[in-house]
């Protein structure tokens, strides 16, 4: 079915391109490339391992296919790994106001059990199409298809030799029109997806959705926009008829002021019912905000957001603060800065989870030098406080992170975050620290070649004993005027050393990729 | 208490969609004819811009070609030609790097009417904090799709650092290695406010189907909708985790947020409940279509004894 998909994929490619050359003169370019993948991995494969995808055979390549025809019309092509498993394929021809087509095609796998022989794959197929037979109207639509099929085990039992089969399909299918009047829109789409579970008929269910959207300035009064919707969602199982469906409205509102303010609103109201168990909820949302700017200096906004969540057991009404801002200085630096709350109070009945307050702020500086990269400096932290519960939980993340050219040597690109989280539960606390640090450094041209060296080194600590680390070497050498040679040598290392038993969680995967590409004129 | 939600909250966002309704045209356009003329002007010298849209969607319009709907000329874009071509100082053309957020939205938006654009200047999060087209965005030598200035799959990397790096932990949904990107969770279609978290959590359902229900016995916290971090993202870290399968905590950690050890786990057969992990038992977490705790249907048959010998394991 695959290699099928694949054959058409690579025809219609050449056909598209031979029969419109043929009729139409232009011009294009596109890169052939052959290569080898070298894989050595040993310990537990498992879904963790950044190598899921990579299989050591060799590939084919036709990438960055870019032919313009003299009357306009454009195709546009990816296709990597065309024989391989872990193929991605992209075939596109369209034309500026006129139309579109685009379709693709991937699929890859994860690994589940230590030795890699529980694996799951997935595939997607699809394509999009668009028409604009008019200039106010669109026509759009598009489908997909997706498979997943194999075998997984047990969470938290990488040893385990129990398997659970999957095997599904997803069919997702859309197409709607767009009418766009000098500032105004209107749209309106229909969604389905059919979902087939071959283990287990039972399961099979289908999905619609209906969304209906218009907005646009208010006549003779410009300064306002509006944005508004509705969307009807539901989704049935095929045998027992048992449905869950949503209602949703909603809307915004812009009202540019003088003096650089703004005011917006925006708004949602939800109703979602199932005749399964437990759930039946309403939702309303009502959002405010207000902002200044000082052009190219300064801006500040303020925002109030206002739900009520009614479901079958509790009414929850929710208060939510919002502020955010940014200060440029100077041109080449710039602060910004975010705080946000909201306090959860159930007002009438029970849930579970009872009153709850979260709490969160974001600051980040930016150093920019035109020629020469740029610094950036952050800090994030959120917070969630139960107090029914007796738990708390806490992030906090520092990130920083350099971009650096220099003409004369080349690039680099690095940074480093460090995270913390700690939950606090009514039995159990949990803490972790995590560290990453990354960075690649790569040359610029010198006699025709390009080396480049990255590295990633991930450790989680405390209540974790984690460290997962990659090394890549990087060169590349253009040759013969239409040849590039590309190596890459890449080392990955993965560590639990809580695990101490024979299925101990280990990986080392060294993985050499070589490839030979050629320039291609169409 | 579904039914005594108070319609009187709809008012005044059903009277901001009434005022929508019958809206009217308020804008400048230009004849194919004009386009042309008034590119040719332009392209006399500046003719490498002509070059830098001829593989893009805004390739320049010839004036011969019937069958394109739209026609695109530098004055879609740049304001003030007339002047320009009167004294051609760089001061007098408009460019969108010249314009505040809310200059740049009016630009776009005169062919532009999408969700995500008119999402920016209402809800979304960077338009609020006034992060214009052109920051991810490029026109001029640019043949990537929708005209982003990069287009590999982790893009938005380039401000949101710190999120980059939740990809690299553990366990991680599949970015770096170009199966997801950004763009397949983070729908820019203003139906979405990621910051003050309203919205239905649809997105995970996208490719995780067989694992969203309804289920005739509903876990809830799955169904929690609109509140922060509710849904999926109560149990698991979406981007990345320290813990396998994206889970916030290991082990029973995602349980014990919401409930406590039933005492009676403690006490039965020994405690055998407590030495193992909760969804070694409870496995159809997600929702189950056999019984109402939960339980792994097939649960008898996996232990030493049978459970349903003596429980009924059903609702």
């Amino acid at each position: 079915m695959d290699m099928k998909l694949t054959r058409i994929f690579v025809m219609l490619s050449g056909i598209v391109l031979l029969s419109w050359s043929a009729a139409n003169a232009g011009s294009g370019s596109a890169k052939l490339s052959l290569g080898y993948t070298y894989l050595d991995e040993e310990g537990n494969l498992s879904v963790n391992q950044s190598t899921f995808n990579l299989y050591g055979d060799p590939t084919v390549s036709i990438e960055d296919i870019l032919y313009r025809f003299d009357n306009g019309l454009r195709l546009r092509a990816d296709l990597t790994n065309i024989i391989m498993n872990n193929r991605n394929l992209t075939l596109g021809f369209d034309k500026a106001g006129l139309f579109g087509v685009r379709m693709h095609h991937n699929q890859y796998r994860r690994f589940y059990s230590f030795d890699g022989s529980s694996f799951t794959r997935r595939h997607r197929s699809g394509g999009e199409l668009w028409v604009r037979p008019h200039r106010y109207l669109k026509f759009f639509g598009g489908g997909s298809y997706v498979g997943k099929s194999g075998q997984m085990v047990d969470l938290f039992d990488a040893a385990s030799t129990a398997t659970i089969d999957v095997d599904y399909t997803q069919t997702y299918y859309n197409g709607g029109a767009h009418v766009n009047y000098e500032g105004r829109m209107f749209r309106a789409e229909f969604r389905g997806s059919d979902f087939t579970n071959n283990e287990d008929a039972s399961r099979n269910q289908n999905c619609t959705s209906i969304l209906l959207t218009a907005g646009g300035p208010l006549p003779k009064y410009d300064f306002v926009s509006v944005l508004g919707g509705f969307r009807r969602f539901a989704t049935k199982y095929d045998s027992s008829g048992l449905e869950l469906t949503s209602n949703r409205g909603w809307g915004g509102a812009s009202l540019r002021l003088p003096e650089n303010f703004s005011v917006k609103y925006s708004f949602v109201f939800d109703r979602t019912g199932s005749d399964s168990d437990l759930v039946k909820t309403d939702n309303v949302s009502h959002a405010v905000y207000a902002t200044h700017t000082w052009p190219h200096l300064a801006y500040l906004t303020a925002g109030y957001q206002k739900d009520y969540n009614d479901d079958f057991e509790a009414q929850v009404q929710s208060n939510s603060f919002y502020f955010a801002g940014w200060l440029m200085p100077i041109k080449s630096l710039e602060f910004r800065a975010e705080v946000g709350t909201r306090a959860e109070e159930v007002t009438d009945g029970v849930r579970l989870v009872g009153d709850e307050d979260h709490f969160r702020h974001k600051f980040t500086a930016k150093y920019r030098c035109r020629d020469n990269g740029s610094l950036t400096l952050g800090v994030d932290s959120r917070t969630r406080t139960n107090d029914m519960l007796g738990s708390e939980s806490e992030f906090t993340r520092f990130t920083g992170q350099l971009e650096a050219r220099i003409a004369e040597y080349g690039n680099f690109t690095g940074g480093y975050v460090y995270s913390q989280g700690d939950f606090e539960n009514k039995e159990q606390t949990f803490e972790f620290a995590d560290h990453t640090l990354f960075g690649d450094i790569t040359s610029r041209e010198c006699h025709n070649a390009i080396v480049g060296f990255g590295a990633t080194y991930y450790q989680s600590r405390r209540d974790l004993d984690v460290v997962k680390s990659s090394l890549r070497f990087s060169g590349a050498y253009r040759f013969l005027e239409f040849y590039h040679l590309e190596v890459k040598y890449s080392v990955f290392n993965f560590d639990d050393f809580l695990y101490t038993d024979q299925f101990d969680e280990y990986y080392t995967g060294n993985i050499v990729e070589m490839k030979i590409t050629r320039d291609i004129s169409l | 208490m579904g039914e005594g939600m108070k319609l009187r909250y709809l008012a005044l966002p059903a009277l901001v969609l009434l005022c929508s309704a019958g809206l009217a045209y308020a804008g400048h356009s230009y004849s194919k004819v004009e386009l042309s003329e008034t590119s040719s002007m332009c392209l006399n010298c500046h003719d490498e811009k002509a070059v830098s849209l001829e593989n893009s969607l805004h390739r320049i319009t010839e004036v011969t070609d019937m069958t394109s709907a739209i026609a695109i000329g530098c004055v879609n874009c740049h304001d003030g030609w007339a002047e320009h071509v009167e004294d051609p100082s760089p001061e007098n053309i408009e460019t969108a790097a010249r314009l505040s957020f809310s200059g740049q939205v009016d630009l776009c938006s005169r062919c532009h009417i999408t969700l995500h654009q008119s999402s920016m200047v209402s809800s979304d999060p960077h338009g609020r904090v006034e992060i214009g087209c052109i920051e991810c965005h490029s026109v001029h030598s640019n043949v990537n799709e929708h005209l982003v200035k990069d287009d590999s799959d982790n893009y938005c990397a380039v401000c949101h650092t710190s999120v980059a790096a939740e990809f690299k932990r553990r366990s991680a949904h599949p970015l770096e290695s170009g199966n997801v990107r950004c763009v397949d969770c983070h729908m820019l279609d203003g139906t979405e406010d990621q910051l003050l978290a309203v919205g239905l959590d649809w997105r995970c359902q996208n490719c995780h189907s067989d694992l969203s229900g309804p289920f005739l016995y509903e876990h809830p916290v799955v169904y929690a909708h609109l509140v922060e971090g509710g849904g999926c993202t109560e149990c698991h870290q979406p981007h990345g985790s320290p813990n396998d399968r994206l889970l916030k905590q290991p082990g029973d950690g995602v349980c014990l947020q919401c409930h406590g050890t039933p005492p009676v786990h403690r006490i039965a057969h020994a405690g055998i409940a407590t030495r193992f992990a909760c969804v070694d038992c409870h496995s159809d977490i997600h929702g189950s279509f056999d019984n109402k705790k939960l339980l792994d249907p097939a649960l008898g048959a996996k232990m030493v004894f049978d459970c349903s010998e003596c429980h009924v394991l059903g609702d």
